[in-house]
Formats: C-alpha cells, sequence, structure tokens
C-alpha cells in the first residue's frame, strides 16, 4: 500500500539530515569570550513575538534594538558594535525549550536577554543558569524564577519580582487608604495568583484589617459579572486586583455598571493605557503600580523625547506602542551597555557579571528608574511608584490626591 | 459524504492501477532489493543523525520523533477509522502529566512512570471513543472538543497534583546507568517511533486494520460484513491515546518541563494539521508532516513576527493544490516519473479495458444443477414471520411472512417503495423489527446485533453498492472474511505466526474469490476506480468470500449492460451450484424470472404472492400492483 | 436581587457568544460545514469596523458598511480557498477552515499587532437601576439587535425561497442540484451572508471586548453554545449562548471559579451523549 512511497520516507529523512547543513560546530567547552570578536558583541534575545502575548516579545525586541542602534552608532562598546538578534518563543515552554537550547548549544552569543512572560522564563530560567551565560531576564515578574541568593549569571530587571509588589499593594491599601475591610480579586493565571497570594499573606499582617472576599477570574475572560457581584455582597472599601489589563479594563468598567464603588487598585502588570482609554468615567482615581520617573505615553520630558525617537525608527508602529517592554527593554540595553563598558577593552563574561553585578543607583536612561544591581538576588529594579487615573490621564499620586482617594475609602 | 474521503489519499488510484498488461502484485513498486535498500538507508541516517548533528539539531529530531509518535497515533483514529479526535493533545498531556508527577512526586523510575501514564491515557481514551458509538462526524467532534477542554482546565486548575499554570519540572530521567538525555535519549525516541510505526504498519494491513478502513468507508457496510462496528471504534480511540500518552511521557523527558498550554486545544489543532498536511491514513504521511511542522518555527524564522502568517498561506497551498497532503505529493509525482518511462496510457483508460476483457474472458458457467428448474428445494432455512416495521407513524412492512429454503434461489420483487430493501435491512438487524420473528437455520435472528449475522450465515449485498471505495479489490474481498478470523491487535500488530498463518489462509481464499468471478487482475486496483460492473459483481464476492449459507443480493442487475447482466447470471447459478442459497432483490424481470425457483412479491408492505415465477406472471394481484405503479 | 442581577448580565454575556454561535449555525445550516475559523471571521469583521473608524467615518456608517466589508471578506475567501476545496475530504475543510480564520488573524496582527483598541458602544455605558437591578443602554442594545438579527435570519430562512434553498443544500447536495439550485451561488451567498453576519456580531461585541486577536478565543465558547442548542438551529445558538453564559456565572458564583470549565464541557458532553442533535436540533445525526 505504502510501500511505493519511500521516497516519501527518504523525504523525512532528508529533512531530519537537512538540519546539519546550517549546524555550527558541536561541542565545546564554555569559553567566557564567546560571542565576543574583536569587533562585535553578540546579544540574543528571546520572547514571543506570535501570537496573543506578542507585545512582550515585540515590546522586548524593539525597545532594545532601539538602544542598540544607537549605542552602535555612537561608537559602540570599547570599539566593538553590539550585534542583536531575536528568537520567538510564542509564549509556548516547548518552543522557549528549543530557542534556549538553540542559544546554548548552537548560537554561542556573549549573552541572552530574556524578554518574555514569566511561563517560558521559569521553563528554561535553570537552563540559562547552568549555561554559565550571562542572562539578563528583562520582563518576568515571577518570584519562583529569582533564586535567594542568585547565581552568579543571572539577573533580573523588570517586571519586580511579586516580592516586591506584593508588600508596595498592601502598604497602600492598609496604611495609606487606611482601608479595613479588602476583598481580593485575581487571575487564574502564574503572575496574578502569586501575587494576590502574597498580598493577602501581606494583609494579615496588618492590624484592623478583614479580607472581605477573595474571587477568581479566567484571564482571557469577558465576563466578571459573578465575581464582581459577590465582591459587591461583601461590600469592601477596596477591591486589590492581580492580572492583565485586558481583564483590568473589563473588570473596572463592570464593577462601575453593577454598581460597586469601591477604591480599584491594581499591580504593574495592569500599567497600560487600554484600561483608561475609552473607559475614563469607570477608571477615574483607579489607582496602579508604576516606575518612576514618568508614565508611558507622557508626551513630556525625557519620555517625551523617546517617544519621538521612537516614532522616527518605527513610523509604523500601531497605538499601544511603545509599550512598557518597549520602555523598559531600551533602558536595559543602555544599562547592559554601561556593564560591558566597565568591563573594559579585554571584555570576558566574568568581567562582565562583576560589573553587572556593581551596579548602584545608577540611570542608565533619562527615562530609567534608579537601577541598582548590587544585591544577592540580582534584582536591578525594585522601586515601584503610585500613579492614578485622573481626567483620564495617569498621574502620579501626591500626598494631596492619596488624602483625597483615601477619604472617599473611609467614607464608603 | 464523510465516507468517501480520507481513504482516497492513500492509494491514488494512479499509483496501483495496473497497466494494460496486469503484473503482480507490488506493479507500480519499487523492486524488492531496490525498496530495502531505501529502508536500509534510511535507517543508518536515522541512526547516525546524532553523530552527526550538533546537540541542539540532536533535540530538534528527539522532538521531531516525540510528535511522530502522536501523529501515527492520531492516524489510526482519522486516517484509518475515520473518526475525527480533536482531544489528541489532551491524552498527551495526560501522558506526560503523569509520568512528570510519577517522577518527581513518587520517584518512580521513568520506565513505570511512562506505563502509567499510557495506561491511563489509554484508559481515558476508551472513554472518549465511546460517544463514537452513538455519533459521527461534527457531532463526534463536538464531544472530542469537550474532552480536550475539560482536560485542559483539570491540569489547569488542579494545583497541587499539576502546579497549575506555573508549569512542572520533570526531573532527570535515568535508566540504569544511562541519563536519558541527548543522544541516549534521542535513540530511545527513535525506537519507540519506528516500533510504533511498525506496530500500526502491521495492524493496519491486518485483520484489524481492514476493519478500521471499511469502517471509515462505509460502516452499514462494515457491520453486515461482521465487523464490530462499536469495538473497532472504541479500540481505535484507545490504540490511538495509547500512542498520545507513550508521546506525552516521551515529550515529558524530552522537553524537561510541562505546562498546561502545551497540551491545549490549539496542540490538538497542530497535530490534526500535521496529519492532513502530510497525508490523512498514509504510513509515512503524518510523520512527514510532524517533521515539518515541527520544524516550522526553525524554517521560519527569517519571517520573524510574521512567520504564523507565511505559516498559514503554505498550509493553504498545501491544502489546496496537494489534497492528500504531503504523502499524495510524493506519490503522485512517482507514479508521473513511472508512467513517463514505461509509455503506459492514463489509468482510467487501462481499468476500463481492463474490464471489457474481464468479462469477455470469463470462464464458462459450469452445467446447471438438474433439479433446479422448479419447485422447493429443501428444508426451510429463513423463516420470517409477521414482520412489522414502522418508521413513526408510516408502517414500512406488515405482517411480513418471508420463507426461504435450503438450495433455492429465491427472487424477492414488488414495485418501488414496496419494502424489499426494508426487509433486507431488518433480516441483517440493520433496522429494529416492532413485531414478528425471524429464525435463520433453527436461530433467533433477531437476537443478534448486526455484526453477528454474517456470522449466523447470512450474508447480503446493497442496493447501491457499498463498496469500501479506497480499499483494494483483494482487501474488499477480505473484509468478508473478516467474521471467519480472530486475530486481533496485539496478534496482528506483533505479526505472531497464528496471525502469519491467518492472513496467509485468509489472502488465498479471498484470490480464490476473485479468481471464481475472474476479477483477480483487479486485486491491488481501488475499489472506487472501478466500473459499475466490476464493482458489483465484487461485491457478491464479498459475499461468497463470507462463505454464508443464505447469500441476499440487493438489485444486483441495477445499472449493468446487458451482456454484464448475462454474466452476473451465471455468477448467481455458479454460487448456487456451490451450495448457497440466495435471495434475491431485482426489477429486472428477465433477470429475476429467468434466475428464481420461486417468488415472493411485496406492495406496500405486505406480502401480495408467494409461488413459483410464472405463477407471479399472470396473478392478477401482481399484475394490477405493477400496473398501480405504472399508473401512478 | 443578586439572582436577577447575575441573570440579566448573563444575558448579555450569552449574547456574545451566541452572536458568535450564530456564524457557526448559519453556515452549518445552509452548507454541513462546520467553519472552525468562525471566532476569527468576527475578529476581522472587528478588525474592518476598526479599520472604517480609524479612517474617521462615524460610528452609524461603520455599523452599516462593516457588514458590507464582511460579505465581501466572505465572498473572497470562498473564492480563493473554499471552493477550491469543496471535493476534498471533510477534514480538509476543517483545516482550511482553520488555516483561514489564523490568516486573517495574522493579516490583522501585521496591521495591528497584538494591542487592544476600544470600540465606542452605540448606547450609553451609564447603569440605570430598574427594580433593584442594574443595566445600561448598551447592553439593552446588544441584546435588542442580537434578537433582531436572530429574527431576520430566521425569516430569512423559513420565509425566502433562498433560505429555503440554502437549506436544501445542506440537507442534500445533489438533491438541490437536481431541483435546479445552483450549488455554486447558494455557497457564495452563504458565505457573504456568514461575513456579514460575523461583521454585526463584531460591532455590537466589540464594544464589551475590545478588538484585539483574543476576540477570536471566543469561537470555543460560540461552539459550545451552538452544539448545546443545536448545531442547526439559529433559536438553538441564542438558546444555547444564554445557557452557557449563565451556566459559567452561576457556575463561578456558587462554586468556584475552577469549576466552570469542567462544569460547561461536562454538560456539553452529557448533551452529546444524550441528545446529539442538540437540544433544538433537528438534523438527523446518522442516516442509513
Amino acid at each position: 500500500m505504502v510501500r511505493k512511497s519511500v521516497t516519501a520516507i527518504a523525504l523525512l529523512a532528508l529533512a531530519l539530515a537537512g538540519c546539519t547543513t546550517t549546524s555550527s560546530e558541536g561541542g565545546g567547552t564554555q569559553v567566557s569570550t564567546q560571542g565576543v570578536t574583536d569587533t562585535e558583541i553578540y546579544i540574543q534575545g528571546f520572547g514571543p513575538i506570535t501570537g496573543p502575548a506578542s507585545w512582550v516579545g515585540l515590546g522586548n525586541r524593539d525597545g532594545f534594538a532601539l538602544a542598540v542602534k544607537e549605542i552602535n552608532a555612537a561608537g559602540g562598546v570599547h570599539g566593538r558594535k553590539i550585534r542583536f538578534e531575536f528568537h520567538d518563543d510564542a509564549f509556548q515552554v516547548a518552543q522557549a525549550q528549543q530557542v534556549a537550547r538553540r542559544i546554548i548549544q548552537q548560537d554561542k552569543p556573549f549573552m541572552v536577554y530574556a524578554g518574555t512572560g514569566s511561563t517560558t522564563f521559569l521553563a528554561v530560567a535553570d537552563q540559562l543558569r547552568q549555561s554559565g551565560l550571562p542572562v539578563y531576564n528583562g520582563f518576568s515578574g515571577s518570584e519562583a524564577a529569582r533564586k535567594t541568593p542568585e547565581v552568579d549569571n543571572m539577573f533580573h530587571g523588570e517586571a519586580v519580582s511579586t516580592k516586591w509588589v506584593a508588600p508596595s499593594i498592601a502598604d497602600m491599601v492598609a496604611d495609606n487608604l487606611k482601608a479595613t475591610r479588602v476583598a481580593i480579586l485575581h487571575e487564574d493565571g502564574e503572575w496574578g495568583r502569586t501575587l494576590c497570594a502574597q498580598v493577602a499573606t501581606e494583609l494579615q499582617g496588618k492590624s484592623g484589617l478583614q479580607v472581605v472576599a477573595n474571587e477568581t477570574y479566567p484571564a482571557a475572560g469577558n465576563d466578571f459579572t459573578g465575581q464582581l457581584v459577590a465582591i459587591r455582597n461583601a461590600n469592601p472599601q477596596v477591591v486589590v486586583n492581580c492580572g492583565l489589563f485586558p481583564a483590568a479594563k473589563i473588570i473596572l468598567r463592570q464593577a462601575r455598571e453593577l454598581g460597586l464603588k469601591a477604591q480599584f487598585v491594581g499591580d504593574a502588570g495592569q500599567a497600560n493605557a487600554t484600561v483608561w482609554t475609552g473607559n475614563e468615567a469607570a477608571a477615574e482615581d483607579w489607582l496602579f503600580n508604576w516606575y518612576e520617573p514618568q508614565f508611558l505615553t507622557d508626551t513630556t520630558g525625557a519620555q517625551g523625547e523617546f517617544l519621538q525617537k521612537y516614532k522616527a525608527e518605527y513610523p509604523s508602529a500601531p497605538t499601544g506602542r511603545p509599550n512598557h517592554a518597549d520602555n523598559f527593554s531600551y533602558t536595559a540595553a543602555y544599562l547592559l551597555k554601561s556593564a560591558l563598558e566597565e568591563a573594559g577593552k579585554d571584555l570576558t563574561a566574568e568581567k562582565f557579571i562583576e560589573a553587572l553585578a556593581a551596579v548602584k543607583d545608577a540611570r542608565p536612561t533619562p527615562i530609567s528608574p534608579n537601577v541598582s544591581c548590587a544585591n544577592e538576588r540580582h534584582e536591578c529594579f525594585v522601586d515601584l511608584v503610585w500613579m492614578r487615573i485622573q481626567g483620564g490621564k495617569a498621574v502620579p499620586v501626591d500626598d494631596a490626591g492619596l488624602a483625597q482617594i483615601a477619604g472617599k475609602v473611609s467614607g464608603s | 459524504m464523510s465516507n468517501q474521503t480520507a481513504g482516497s489519499t492513500e492509494k491514488a488510484p494512479a499509483a496501483t492501477i495496473p497497466g494494460p498488461a496486469p503484473q503482480k502484485a507490488g506493479d507500480g513498486r519499487l523492486p524488492r532489493a531496490a525498496r530495502a535498500a531505501a529502508w536500509l538507508l534510511v535507517g543508518i541516517v536515522l541512526l547516525a543523525l546524532p553523530l552527526l548533528l550538533p546537540p541542539f539539531r540532536t533535540y530538534l529530531a528527539t522532538v521531531v520523533l516525540v510528535y511522530v509518535i502522536a501523529v501515527v497515533g492520531l492516524n489510526v483514529v482519522m486516517g484509518f477509522s475515520g473518526q475525527i479526535s480533536i482531544s489528541h493533545a489532551a491524552f498527551m498531556g495526560v501522558g506526560a502529566y503523569t509520568t512528570a508527577v510519577l517522577m518527581g512526586r513518587w520517584e518512580l523510575p521513568f520506565p513505570l512512570a511512562a506505563l502509567a501514564g499510557v495506561l491511563l491515557a489509554t484508559l481515558l481514551g476508551y472513554v472518549v471513543g465511546l460517544p463514537a458509538l452513538r455519533i459521527a462526524g461534527h457531532y463526534l467532534a463536538l464531544a472530542t472538543l469537550a474532552f480536550q477542554l475539560i482536560v485542559q482546565s483539570v491540569i489547569f486548575n488542579w494545583e497541587s497534583v499539576t502546579n497549575g499554570p506555573r508549569g512542572i519540572a520533570v526531573p532527570p530521567a535515568v535508566v540504569g546507568v544511562f541519563p536519558l538525555a541527548d543522544r541516549n535519549l534521542y535513540y530511545l525516541v527513535l525506537v519507540a517511533a519506528l516500533l510504533s510505526l511498525l506496530f500500526v504498519r502491521n495492524v493496519v494491513r491486518s485483520r484489524v486494520g481492514r476493519a478500521w478502513r471499511a469502517i471509515r468507508d462505509k460502516e452499514i457496510a462494515a457491520s453486515v460484513f461482521g465487523v464490530d462496528v462499536a469495538r473497532y471504534k472504541t479500540l481505535a480511540f484507545g490504540v490511538s491515546a495509547a500512542y498520545a500518552g507513550l508521546a506525552g511521557a516521551m515529550f515529558a523527558i524530552t522537553v524537561g518541563f510541562l505546562d498546561p498550554a502545551a497540551f491545549n486545544l490549539w496542540e490538538s489543532v497542530k497535530q490534526l494539521t500535521m496529519v492532513l498536511f502530510g497525508g490523512l491514513g498514509t504510513l509515512v504521511g503524518p510523520p512527514l508532516g510532524a517533521t515539518l511542522l515541527v520544524l516550522a518555527p526553525e524554517f521560519l524564522t527569517p519571517f520573524r513576527e510574521h512567520s504564523l502568517l507565511v505559516f498559514y498561506v503554505v498550509l493553504l497551498l498545501v491544502l489546496i493544490f496537494l489534497r492528500g497532503g504531503l504523502a499524495s505529493g510524493v506519490s503522485r509525482t512517482a507514479a508521473w516519473v513511472r508512467r513517463r518511462r514505461s509509455g503506459a496510457p492514463p489509468p482510467d483508460a487501462a481499468v476500463t479495458a481492463g474490464a471489457v476483457t474481464a468479462v469477455r474472458d470469463r470462464p464458462a458457467p459450469p452445467a446447471e444443477r438438474p433439479a433446479l428448474t422448479g419447485g422447493p428445494v429443501g428444508e426451510p432455512m429463513l423463516t420470517a414471520g409477521g414482520v412489522t416495521v414502522r418508521f413513526g407513524g408510516l408502517i414500512a412492512l406488515e405482517g411480513v411472512d418471508l420463507r426461504v429454503r435450503d438450495g433455492e434461489i429465491k427472487g424477492l420483487i414488488g414495485p418501488n417503495g414496496a419494502g424489499k430493501t426494508t426487509l433486507f435491512n431488518v433480516l441483517t438487524r440493520v433496522y429494529p423489527v416492532h413485531e414478528g420473528s425471524v429464525t435463520f437455520a433453527g436461530r433467533d435472528m433477531l437476537r443478534l446485533r448486526p455484526h453477528q449475522v454474517v456470522g449466523a450465515g447470512l450474508a447480503r449485498t446493497f442496493q447501491n453498492v457499498e463498496m469500501f471505495r479506497s480499499m483494494t479489490a483483494l482487501e474488499n474481498v477480505l473484509v468478508g472474511r473478516h467474521h471467519r478470523d480472530v486475530c486481533g491487535l496485539w496478534r496482528t500488530g506483533l505479526r505472531l505466526p497464528s496471525a502469519r498463518a491467518e492472513e496467509r489462509r485468509a489472502r488465498d481464499a479471498a484470490r480464490a474469490a476473485l479468481a471464481t468471478l475472474g476479477l483477480e487482475r483487479y486485486a491491488d486496483t481501488p475499489a472506487e476506480s472501478l466500473p459499475l460492473g466490476v464493482q458489483r459483481r465484487l461485491e457478491i464476492g464479498l459475499g461468497v468470500v463470507a462463505e454464508p449459507r443464505l447469500l441476499m443480493l440487493d438489485e444486483p442487475a441495477s445499472g449493468l449492460t446487458a451482456g454484464e447482466a448475462a454474466a452476473l447470471m451465471d455468477d448467481v447459478r455458479r454460487i448456487r451450484a456451490a451450495g448457497v442459497t440466495v435471495l434475491l432483490i431485482e426489477h429486472n424481470m428477465r433477470f429475476v424470472m429467468g434466475l428464481s425457483d420461486s417468488v415472493t412479491v411485496l406492495d406496500h408492505g405486505r406480502v401480495i404472492f408467494d409461488g413459483s415465477p410464472q405463477r407471479a406472471q399472470s396473478d392478477p394481484a401482481v399484475v394490477a400492483a405493477y400496473l398501480g405503479e405504472v399508473e401512478s | 436581587m443578586t439572582v436577577i442581577q447575575l441573570l440579566v448580565n448573563s444575558l448579555t454575556l450569552g449574547a456574545i457568544y451566541a452572536l458568535v454561535a450564530l456564524g457557526l449555525v448559519l453556515v452549518f445550516k445552509s452548507s454541513d460545514l462546520v467553519n472552525f475559523g468562525a471566532g476569527d471571521w468576527v475578529l476581522a469583521g472587528a478588525y474592518i469596523a476598526l479599520a472604517l473608524l480609524t479612517a474617521g467615518l462615524p460610528l452609524y456608517l461603520v455599523l452599516i458598511l462593516a457588514p458590507l466589508g464582511g460579505a465581501l471578506m466572505g465572498l473572497v475567501i470562498d473564492r480563493a480557498v473554499f471552493r477550491r476545496i469543496m471535493s476534498a475530504s471533510p477534514w480538509t475543510f476543517v483545516v482550511a477552515s482553520l488555516a483561514v480564520g489564523g490568516l486573517l488573524r495574522e493579516l490583522a496582527v501585521l496591521r495591528y499587532q497584538s494591542n487592544h483598541f476600544p470600540f465606542p458602544p452605540v448606547l450609553s455605558r451609564d447603569p440605570v437601576e430598574v427594580l433593584g437591578v442594574r443595566i445600561t443602554p448598551q447592553n439593552l442594545w446588544v441584546l435588542g439587535a442580537t434578537v433582531v438579527v436572530v429574527t431576520a435570519l430566521l425569516l430569512f430562512f423559513r420565509y425566502t425561497t433562498y433560505g429555503r434553498a440554502l437549506e436544501a443544500v445542506a440537507q442534500n447536495r445533489v438533491g438541490a442540484q437536481i431541483v435546479g439550485i445552483n450549488l455554486s451561488r447558494a455557497l457564495m451567498v452563504t458565505w457573504a451572508l456568514a461575513g456579514a453576519v460575523s461583521a454585526v456580531a463584531a460591532v455590537l461585541i466589540a464594544p464589551s471586548t475590545d478588538v484585539s486577536p483574543e476576540i477570536g478565543l471566543l469561537l470555543v465558547k460560540g461552539f459550545v453554545a451552538a452544539a448545546l442548542g443545536g448545531l442547526d438551529s439559529l433559536e438553538g445558538a441564542v438558546m444555547g449562548g444564554v445557557a452557557v453564559a449563565a451556566i459559567e456565572t452561576f457556575t463561578q458564583v456558587y462554586l468556584n471559579q475552577a469549576a466552570v470549565d469542567v462544569v460547561v464541557y461536562g454538560l456539553l458532553l452529557v448533551v452529546m451523549w444524550v441528545r446529539p442533535a442538540g437540544l433544538l436540533g433537528r438534523r438527523v445525526v446518522r442516516r442509513v
């Protein structure tokens, strides 16, 4: 029946064998100057650039690439140009594995920039640690992806770990807003589950405060009525939402529609203009975590200049870009550049790691928050600030604003 | 509609149809030595691969092989048994998570953990196969979809066991002193993949595989020829799930990290695409499809964020221009090259030419048995009494009595809509009976399930030739032998001596039956590319090879030319001469009157006449019934 | 009061599911095919509307033009793809319809990436309180429009020659041709109609979901809704959508979120087992 199509099997074997054609030399031990030539430093990144999470990878790729282009145009690092390549992991674990192996075993760059979400980063984190390559985790805020103390070659940038986000939220709710009845609402994904579990733990430590409801919602849901009605019935003053921006938007809107008047508080994963654009009434006074110094959409000052540079480089970038992955990968590239410079002309991975681990109170770019990688967890960003929506715009929340919102909370 | 499809890819007519000068089986294929050499080459390449490839490519090749195992299993359900499954990734997930959890939490060694994963997946496969007993097509697709979504939800939410959305790391597997990683792992998965493929190949070419394909092509006919449809459908789901479970176990130790998204609905769809992309119902197609789809991200890297766009375009082009998938593209090219070289005429001409010669060259019928010109011949063999069948408010049969005596040729005639075929369907248990009794050779037929009827000695053909269209003439006839043989999945899959002997016997009998009907030259031709006349005779051959005591033919002469009909009359006489009783529905009066020893006439679901053909022609009630039909 | 409020809100969600289900049912009813890309047809409709909106057209014009754009899309897809695989196996159609869906999604992503765009509501979102139950005019508009769409389709299939002809095609393609129905044209009309209905669904859904590639994910719920109601029943699609939404909401509230999918899909399995044609479906599942 099928024997005749031996040809097809041969084709299959050829397809497998065809892999050899582009293969580089196999094996070989880790050399600490791998990926460095007289003229070039080779950096590889990965993250999802296809599929629903592609905004993560595209942002990380394009922001980083913009910085690399500027750095190279300015003469590079000690005369070496940076070569930056970015692989797609489609936000799928198996493909992330494939990409990680490809980077470690085949492409052999000087270092790795991980611009991917928590699940995919978690899946490859140990492999990357063992590879000995310098790794900069530019986007996963999962506490599970961190180690205390962290191994030498692994560094973490944005997003800030849930370990720091949770106390920040708990402090806001208990100490600033002085809420006594709090509801917790979180997505069922890794980020939301972990964060809100930690927030709940933190809140338990606050006296006179009671968690009156704890609801879960599907990350890709379109309707959160059930959760919101349950919360409304519990009559909280503040609702802490742990999750991402698409759901956050619908939640704020439906809360208003259902007459749930509690104050909403969100994490930085929801810090996206989508939440309040076209949703201004429902998002008014919403409080969310962000990083100093400016919000993404701020067209003034340093952020305004960045936006102009970005639009010049990517004229066809759609609305919504640059997103916060663009912003932070841009800063990350400059942070890495400064460590490369510090490591000196005779660049090795060891020297670079040493230089990066010594960074303290730096601002690699004008849009960068305060950066310090010199801690045992190698966490370069930990500082968070609070923003609120006022008149349809994201503004930093000042003491007066806070007092006003706290007044509303205590009155409810 | 759903039946014609699947298998047609498997043997594009062009590749297997003999030329005008028929050759032995194996025509159109490479010579045996060349085939052996090709396999050897493939084997050497596969074995040498990790030595030639750097570690990353070896890993890729291992992942490819994992998916080969999965899609070979999916192909059993979709390609061979013709059922749809959108839950393959769920089974794979069950296998993978079971393996990972048992290794991680209970510290079970990999082989045991994998075995548990395979068993659990298989069990669930049987359960999911159950709806297939009641529903088919889109509805079955929806049921498997529901199962897929339930499994992915359980993996996602059963946090205490699966670690939920965070995913679960699989501990390194060690067997004895060998760490299962890199090259070792590649060889392990390679062996598993090759054995999987070999097992399915053996099964598909055996009695079991023919039963699956018969169900795929024509479920009712399969059941009438003794295939226990329910059992074989669930068996296909079970086998397929076992393969998915095995692939899942291999996936776990290959990738080393599991998360719910690796086994979600879109992964199931991806595997379905692999099968169709490669070639549904072929042995090499799905592995080919798996190879290309797993490697697709590598090939598509240059397209960066547009890689999916390119992928969908390519997929659509393949679906539009390469119907049977890549495998058919390969075999079509091969066939085209061969034709160019041999200068043979295109296949259609070859078949038609062959058909004409077949009719002409057939041996003359044996001498008639002298006693068979008149009346009853022996004891009553089949007795139906007071059979009543209703469809809703409509009465299709009402108190029908029928008696067929041993050794006679009995005609069953009547105007259109008289209930003749309904009666056949009652006798073969396709339709339920509301009142009445049917006894055949002393057995109460109404206690049997449809597939047990042929075993009781009763075989039939269908009004609109119900062939297993994608199967060759020989395979068709072999389905007729199904109920006589016993070897199941394991014996055929492992090619145990008993299975081989049984297969040999069955093939000899089937070839002999083809020879009797003068059809041996079509042995390796797919039924769908045979002319109608040949198909009719082939279907009768199918009935004959089942070695029934009573053969029921439903309008065997319709659509035949006068010459073909005459040849068919000879065939029927020859069958009776071999000791088989015949019950015949026919509109061709010359045909039925010329053959029958006695006739029963049905009209509007009632018997209006029973007696000799001569008397029937002058019976006023019969004449009125037929005249009435003419008037209306 | 809580229960009624939940019911009212699940009705709006049900309408969203029903609108996606309608595209599926419409095609199945008139061609016996299941469009596995139906979710992405709605997605494409939403992006067509978004493109028109960002081109500066007023909302009412977008509401009129988007369905026309959707119909055009249906025609193009029919010509370019579906027509060419009609004679292939139905599973080829399964994968082809998925691939067409994927292609539509990627074309949208090519232009808009995976960002979320707001889509303006037709009516106000400020809730009004009626007998202690809160509902927004926009939600009432979605509910009303859904009822209108379903009624129009029902009338089309029941009372127009063409509608009945389409249904005949689904039930027996050869027979329909024999009685003189132009099969090619019938399929063309089916796909154009499917495109138009998808776009209508899109402009109704988009204000609540935003315009993003994730709209395509609604397909799964649309499927469950259609299967529950009966793949060939327009009323069934609506009923199925409302039922799925209600079950989801109440399971979430009175059981927990983790149980929602298991309950909904488990129910689908049970219905498939007990009454394969769906609760309101008529089509005989297996013909002898």
